[in-house]
Formats: structure tokens, C-alpha cells, sequence
């Protein structure tokens, strides 16, 4: 089967992030699904729950703290995401299947390397392609 | 070699069938139960707040949840080092009172009513309709219904219990209101106790008792063993008894639960009425006295004993009732265990019930071992039938598995209670029998 | 009128003869097909009548075995409403915690479609009322849109936590709303209908009424809500000290959690 990451990525910053890396014709793994969200701190946890069991792994992106468009969104998904993390281990899932990672828009070699660096921690690289 | 099956025991609570293995001399040549009821309490307890332990545990069973709720509360207080105050206890109490109560008549009038007569029995709806206290049990139903709920909050279900204190306020006007409801329980208690006085008193004894009989000690401390054929029992302290308690794997999936060095025992009203002294109350001192004097203790006879309790209970509670505190002020126990371990008991309406705890620090559970009485009472069951099994109708198979049934509903079994605490197997060691029934026997 | 009751894997204490007090005329003009708690009969009686022959069928509880599955199946056969009783039978119960080890029951609705779904745990006698009334006179209700809150006594007012409570660690005698002391009360995502019994007995909501009508994910709304309150230079503290997220989130619908579903979750130990 081939793998599957849902990457939740703010508009302000990763998604940007990913257009500027798509300029230079990155090679990013098979099965990559980015989302473009208005602000990480609009992104329900009924959704990452939905895309954690449809995908391998969820990646969320948003903007480095002190940098959120809408001054304290990125903190507040923060906080939810650790908590979800909390109940995510109490269930006994795997946590490295939610990853949380803060960039700015210039960063889209950082983000490409993210992605890789995700893949690889789960082991995905070899499947599919 | 023949079985014999029944798919479900008809009238007892939660759903049961049996299997009996007969050889081609008629000799019992083995029986096994089975059933699907199993839920793991004792595991899906573990990682929850002992405050919630109350509320949780109440919901192992639906028939006798208050008294999980009572000792489950027992077991988290006696974990966090406080004991609540003398109006609180009262008010518990009386709550306990109320749910034997609402038990006990189910029990009597809709389960073992028919076992009464002789087979082929009625149905329990329309026997109780020919004894003429159709209206009254239903009625009396709504009564201690609203009565749990006064006390406790909710009608079903126990609700009520926080550690350290008791949650739901009594008004002085439900207080009255629960006064003037008792009295129409006990005029059914009355009735309930001439029925079955009526109709029992003259059969022949058949199940003589061979176990030891065993019940808490009235204020809770001890627990009061009487070996057969002696008339002082002996005393354990609560801790102690539930140390010695042994538990065995028999067949498959029965914890048996024995008794060093008697084995298996009996718990619940008749092991009572040996163990309790005798009431100070009018009615049931009568009752009393007239039980005294018809003899041994006889299995054949304990719903007779659970009558007798009715009429105990509704007395007791009258009681009790105007000594409940009004608008009690609230409180909770700080969550700080004195110990790591707690263990509760409680004289549910089918008897001894323990529920023992461990947490950490912060009142985490950690382990929950919970013995009920169905499960203690299993041993002797499963020792019983093949002492009285000669004494069955063999040949026809239909009226057998009706004196096995009538034999099973004397204990009063509750299948809920009985099997959720099973171990629950890892799944590594699975078997064809972990996703479906469980052998009990 | 034909009916049926059986329990599943529940503790009994749904089952209709908890509820002959509130309809006792139904009760005694319904013919009793099939129901061990006040009949001799079995399985074999009921497979037996010919399909859609019941008129109402009542099932409590959880589906675990074959045996449970079997008898869903044939009361949806059998008769031509099946009625789902409690918390149990609707999500999977208490017993649905067991999935964090693996192992768990599934709600009955997993199975077969029941024709009306009756919330609690139990059911209050005035909700089973309500069902049955509404049941028999050709328009079941739904569940309720409103939460538990709309019967809470407590007072509502906008808060910030700087810590999460266990409800014991609140003052005992006070009056504001559970959430804004700190305590995950399940009464907003909750539907009401039990006259908020608990809240009256000092205890927060537990949340056995199930979702209020059309609101998914209730766990994870609840968690959003609580942590969105929580004072951001003490969150990461009040994080590391709340208890038993499992249990306080979905204490009585886990089987029915999109993880559980996928069988993504719940470890083996
Ligand atoms: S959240 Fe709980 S305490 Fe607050 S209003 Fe709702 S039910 Fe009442
Ligand atoms: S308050 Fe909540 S837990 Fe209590 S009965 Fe109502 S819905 Fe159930």
C-alpha cells in the first residue's frame, strides 16, 4: 500500500513555504497530501483525529511563535495538539504519527527536509514508490 | 453419554445457558455454564479517578448498583484515610435500604414467584397477576424508584456517593414524602412475607446447608463465619477475611472463591438470618421468631429468608428515616491517599460484597479486585448439584431442567455480577473462547 | 401487541423491567414473545416465528460474541421495530474503555439500523416515556439538539483556568459552572433529557445521554474547549497533571471513536 501524509500547512507560512520550494523541483516522497489551512489555530482536532485514520501520518505547520497572522492562533493549536497528544497516548496510539513543526515562509528547504525526515521516522520511505 | 442443553435460565439476572452431561446410567457426568456477559470491570477500572470508582462500578451491574456504589465509596474512604460523618452514614443507609428493598421484591414477586408452584410454572407476568399484587408491586416499584431517587439523585443506577461525603441534599419535604412511600412498601412487604410464608412453610426441607454461612458483622468491621453445625461463628477482621480468601481457576474461566480451610461457603439472606441478631421491630421479630422455629438452615426455603429481610428492611428504614439529616452540607475528601490500597465492604441484597482497590498517589487506580456474591456462592452451587442431582427427575427432560432452574434461582444469581470479574486473558493467549461465551463451570 | 427484550452484554440495569413502572399498561397489554427475565423461553421459541412477526423489539446492551451478533440479526428479522436501549446498545458503553487495551464491545447500531434509539445510562424513566410514547403514537423522537446545560442548576459566566480539577478538588458548596472550575463536565456535549440528575447530586455531567443531535467528535470538542481556557503561561503544568484523558473524554462512547473504528487504536500490554 502506498503511504500516506496529510500535512495540515497555514497559509501564512508553511504553504507558502511550500510554493517556494516547489520552484526549485524538490523531490518529495510519494503519497505527501498537503492541506492549506487559514491558521493552525482553526484546525479542528476532529479533523486531525479523521486524517490520522486515514492517513500514516498528519503533519501540522504553522508559523514560529510571536509570528501567527492572528496573534496567538499557532499558540492555541499548540496547546490543543499537545493535549491531543496526551489523550492520542492514553489511547495507546503511536505518537510519532502527529508531528507539529513551526516555520516561516522562507523556510521551504527546512519544510522539504521535514517531510523527508517524517517519512523516514516511519518508516514510509521504501513503501510505495 | 447424553446433553442436555439449555440455551438460556429463565428468570434470574443477565443471560446464562447450561450444559449437563449425562452418562447412559444417569449419572451427572458434568455441567458447564456459559455465558457472554463478560464486561472486565477489573480492568477497565484500572487509570481511572477513584472519585469516579462510585459511579463506574455501579454500572458492573444494574440490578444491585447501589451496593457497588456503597462499597466502592467504602473502598476510596477507607483509601483516603477519612470517614465520614454520622449523618452521612445515615443517609447511606437508608440508601441501602431502599435498593435491598426494590431488589428483594423483584426478586420475589417477578423471578421466583412461579418456582412456588409446581411444573409446569406460569409465567412470572401472569402469576403475579393470579396472586393479586400486580397493582401493588407496580406501584410500590414507582415508590422506591422515586425514593432512590430522593436519597441518591437518580432512580436507577446509584448516584449520590462522593468520597468523604454524600452529594445529593434531602429536603424536609421529601424526607416526608419518603416516609409516607415506606409505608405503602411495607404494606407490601407484608404481603409479600404472608405469600411466601403461606406457601413454603409446609414443603418438605430438600437442600439442607453443608457450607459454612458467612455475612459482614452488622457495623461493618468483622466478617462472621459459622462452620456447619455450630452455633457461635467465628470472627475475622474485614482485612483479614479478605486475605484468606483464595481464589482458584476451576475449568476454564471461574475464579472459585473458597474459604481456608471450609472451602466453598454461603453468603446472602439465609447465611444472614443465622448471622444477625434478631430485630427489635414488631413485624419482623414475628417473622423472626416463626423462621427460629421451622429448623436447619435449608436452601429450599431462602427465599422464605429473603421475605423475611423485606419486612426487616422496610421496618429499619421507618426507622431510620426521621434521623436523616435535612440539607446537609456538602464535602469532599481531599484526594490524598492515606494508604495505597482500600477495601470496602457492603451486605448486598445476594450478600457479601468486596470491592478492593490500589492507586497512586494522586487516587489513580492502579488495581481493582471486586468479589461479589454470585461468585462466592458459585462454589456452592457447583458443589450442590451433584449431591442433589439423584434426587431429580431424571427421565424427562423438561421438568429436570425446571428443578435446575428453581435450584439455581434460590441463590438468587446475578450473571452480570458473576462473570465480569473474570480474568480478563492478554490477547496473547487467546482461545476460540475469547471473543465468544465463557465456560463458567 | 408482540413484543421482545433482550439484553446484550450490559449490566441489566437498562432493561425494561427497570422501566414497568412508567408504562405498566403497555407492559401488561403487550404479549411477551420472548424474554428470559419473566419467561421459561428461549432462542429456539423466537427463531421460530415467522420474520416481522414482533411487533416492537427491545435490545439492551453491547455486541461482543457471535451470539450477541446472531441475535441482533434475528430481532432485526423478527420484528419490525427494534428499539436500541442505553448507553451501551448506543455506543458501546462503559465497556468501550476496554478498547484502549485492545479489546472492546461495539455498539449495537454497528450491526443493524435500530428504528428508535433510546439515550442514558440507564435511560431515565421519563426519557423512556417520551420514546415510547412518541414510538407508539407514530412519530419517534431524535435526540435532543440542546445540552445538558439547558438543566443544570449551575451558573454560567466566561472563565480562564490557570489548572485543570477533578471535581473534588472543587469548593464543595459551589454554585458556578463545572467547566469554569476547571472540571471536564461532559454537559456541554451532552444532550439533555435526564433533567441533569447528576449535577444535581454534586457530581459533574459524565456524559451518558450520548451527543446532543447533529454534534460530532464531542471528546475532542470538549478538549478544544478546556484548553482553549487555559491561561497559556500554566498550560504545559495543567497538561502534565490532567488525569485520565481516555476516561474523561469519551467515557461512554470510545467504541464508537473514529481511531477504535479504523483499529487504530489501544495498545496491547
Ligand atoms: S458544563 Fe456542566 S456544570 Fe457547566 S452548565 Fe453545562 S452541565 Fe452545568
Ligand atoms: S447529568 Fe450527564 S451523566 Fe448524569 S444522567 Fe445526565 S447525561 Fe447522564
Amino acid at each position: 500500500m502506498k503511504p500516506r501524509i496529510i500535512g495540515f500547512l497555514c497559509e501564512w507560512c508553511a504553504a507558502r513555504a511550500l510554493e517556494n520550494l516547489a520552484f526549485c523541483h524538490p523531490e518529495l516522497p510519494v503519497g505527501f497530501q498537503p492541506f492549506r489551512i487559514n491558521c493552525t489555530g482553526s484546525l479542528e482536532l476532529e479533523v486531525v483525529i479523521k486524517a490520522l485514520t486515514e492517513a500514516d501520518g498528519v503533519l501540522v505547520a504553522g508559523c514560529p511563535p510571536g509570528e501567527c497572522h492572528f496573534r496567538e492562533g499557532n499558540l492555541r493549536a499548540g496547546l490543543r495538539l499537545k493535549a491531543l497528544k496526551r489523550v492520542l497516548s492514553a489511547l495507546g496510539e503511536d505518537l510519532r504519527r502527529l508531528r507539529i513543526i513551526w516555520l516561516s515562509s522562507g523556510e521551504g528547504e527546512r519544510l522539504g527536509e521535514e517531510i523527508h525526515k517524517f517519512y523516514r521516522e516511519l518508516s514510509l520511505e521504501d513503501r510505495g514508490s | 453419554m447424553r446433553k442436555i442443553r439449555l440455551e438460556t435460565v429463565s428468570r434470574i439476572e443477565g443471560a446464562l445457558s447450561l450444559e449437563i452431561k449425562v452418562d447412559s446410567r444417569d449419572n451427572l457426568a458434568g455441567i458447564s455454564w456459559k455465558t457472554d456477559l463478560f464486561r472486565a470491570f477489573e480492568s477497565l477500572g484500572v487509570g481511572r479517578p477513584l472519585e469516579e470508582m462510585p459511579f463506574l462500578t455501579a454500572r458492573i451491574c444494574g440490578i444491585c448498583a447501589e451496593a457497588h456504589h456503597l462499597a466502592s465509596l467504602q473502598a476510596a474512604e477507607e483509601g483516603l484515610g477519612i470517614s465520614p460523618p454520622e449523618g452521612i452514614r445515615k443517609i447511606r443507609e437508608a440508601f441501602g435500604l431502599i435498593s435491598w428493598l426494590r431488589d428483594h421484591l423483584t426478586v420475589l414477586l417477578l423471578f421466583s414467584g412461579p418456582d412456588l408452584e409446581s411444573f409446569p410454572s406460569p409465567d412470572s407476568l401472569s402469576w403475579l397477576e393470579k396472586t393479586g399484587l400486580w397493582d401493588l408491586f407496580l406501584e410500590n416499584r414507582k415508590h422506591l424508584r422515586r425514593m432512590l431517587e430522593i436519597v441518591g439523585g437518580r432512580g436507577h443506577l446509584a448516584l449520590g456517593g462522593i468520597p468523604g461525603g454524600w452529594g445529593k441534599k434531602i429536603s424536609s419535604e421529601e424526607r416526608k414524602e419518603l416516609g409516607e412511600r415506606n409505608e405503602r412498601v411495607l404494606l407490601l412487604a407484608r404481603k409479600t412475607w404472608e405469600l411466601y410464608w403461606e406457601k413454603t412453610v409446609s414443603q418438605p426441607f430438600l437442600w439442607p446447608v453443608q457450607s459454612p454461612l458467612v455475612a459482614l458483622s452488622p457495623e461493618g468491621s468483622e466478617v462472621l463465619v459459622l462452620p456447619p453445625g455450630k452455633n457461635k461463628p467465628l470472627r475475622f477482621p474485614l482485612s483479614r477475611f479478605y486475605e484468606t480468601l483464595v481464589e482458584s481457576e476451576e475449568g476454564s474461566f471461574l475464579k472459585r472463591i473458597n474459604l481456608p480451610p471450609f472451602g466453598a461457603y454461603l453468603v446472602g439472606p439465609l447465611a444472614r438470618f443465622y448471622l444477625f441478631p434478631s430485630p427489635d421491630f414488631p413485624l419482623s421479630r414475628e417473622a423472626h421468631q416463626a423462621l427460629k422455629n421451622i429448623g436447619e438452615p435449608d436452601l429450599s426455603r431462602a427465599s422464605l429468608f429473603r421475605a423475611y429481610e423485606v419486612l426487616w428492611a422496610a421496618e429499619r428504614l421507618k426507622h431510620l428515616l426521621p434521623e436523616l439529616p435535612i440539607n446537609h452540607s456538602l464535602s469532599f475528601a481531599p484526594l490524598k491517599p492515606v494508604r495505597k490500597q482500600g477495601l470496602g465492604a457492603f451486605e448486598a441484597p445476594r450478600g457479601l460484597l468486596l470491592h478492593h482497590y490500589t492507586f497512586d498517589l494522586d487516587a489513580v487506580i492502579k488495581t481493582v479486585k471486586i468479589i461479589t456474591p454470585t461468585a462466592q456462592n458459585l462454589g456452592v452451587i457447583s458443589d450442590c448439584v451433584p449431591r442433589f442431582w439423584p434426587y431429580w427427575p431424571l427421565t424427562e427432560e423438561k421438568n429436570l431442567l425446571f428443578e435446575i432452574q428453581r435450584f439455581i434461582r434460590t441463590f438468587d444469581p446475578c450473571v452480570p455480577c458473576m462473570v465480569h470479574l473474570l480474568r480478563n486473558r492478554s490477547p496473547r493467549d487467546s482461545s476460540p473462547e475469547k471473543e465468544g461465551q465463557r465456560k463458567i463451570f | 401487541m408482540k413484543i421482545a427484550v433482550h439484553n446484550l452484554l450490559s449490566c441489566g440495569g437498562c432493561d425494561p423491567v427497570f422501566f414497568l413502572e412508567e408504562s405498566p399498561e403497555f407492559f401488561r397489554k403487550a404479549e411477551v414473545i420472548f424474554w428470559n427475565k419473566v419467561k421459561d423461553e428461549t432462542l429456539k421459541v423466537f427463531r421460530k416465528i415467522p420474520d416481522q412477526g414482533i411487533e416492537i423489539g427491545f435490545l439492551c446492551g453491547a455486541v461482543k460474541s457471535p451470539e450477541h451478533e446472531e441475535v441482533v440479526r434475528l430481532f432485526r428479522r423478527k420484528c419490525r421495530t427494534v428499539v436500541a436501549v442505553g448507553a451501551c446498545a448506543l455506543w458501546g458503553g462503559i465497556p468501550g474503555l476496554l478498547w484502549i487495551r485492545k479489546e472492546g464491545p461495539r455498539p449495537l447500531s454497528s450491526l443493524v439500523v435500530p428504528d428508535l434509539s433510546i439515550p442514558g445510562c440507564p435511560p431515565e424513566g421519563s426519557t423512556w416515556t417520551v420514546y415510547l410514547q412518541g414510538l407508539l403514537s407514530g412519530r419517534p423522537p431524535g435526540p435532543s439538539e440542546e445540552p445538558v446545560c439547558q438543566e443544570c442548576p449551575r451558573d454560567r459566566h466566561p472563565f480562564r483556568l490557570s489548572d485543570f480539577k477533578r471535581f473534588p478538588e472543587t469548593e464543595p458548596e459551589s454554585r458556578g459552572c463545572y467547566l469554569s472550575l476547571g472540571v471536564f463536565c461532559a454537559g456541554a456535549v451532552t444532550q439533555k433529557g435526564c433533567g441533569a440528575r447528576c449535577l444535581r447530586a454534586g457530581y459533574p455531567c459524565l456524559g451518558c445521554y450520548g451527543p446532543p443531535a447533529g454534534l460530532t467528535a464531542r471528546g475532542e470538542r470538549l478538549l478544544s474547549a478546556m484548553v482553549s481556557a487555559l491561561v497559556p503561561q500554566k498550560a504545559t503544568e495543567a497538561l502534565k497533571n490532567w488525569r485520565d484523558p481516555a476516561g474523561s473524554l469519551y467515557r461512554f462512547d470510545l467504541a464508537t471513536h473514529p481511531l477504535v473504528r479504523k483499529g487504530k487504536c489501544g495498545r496491547s500490554d
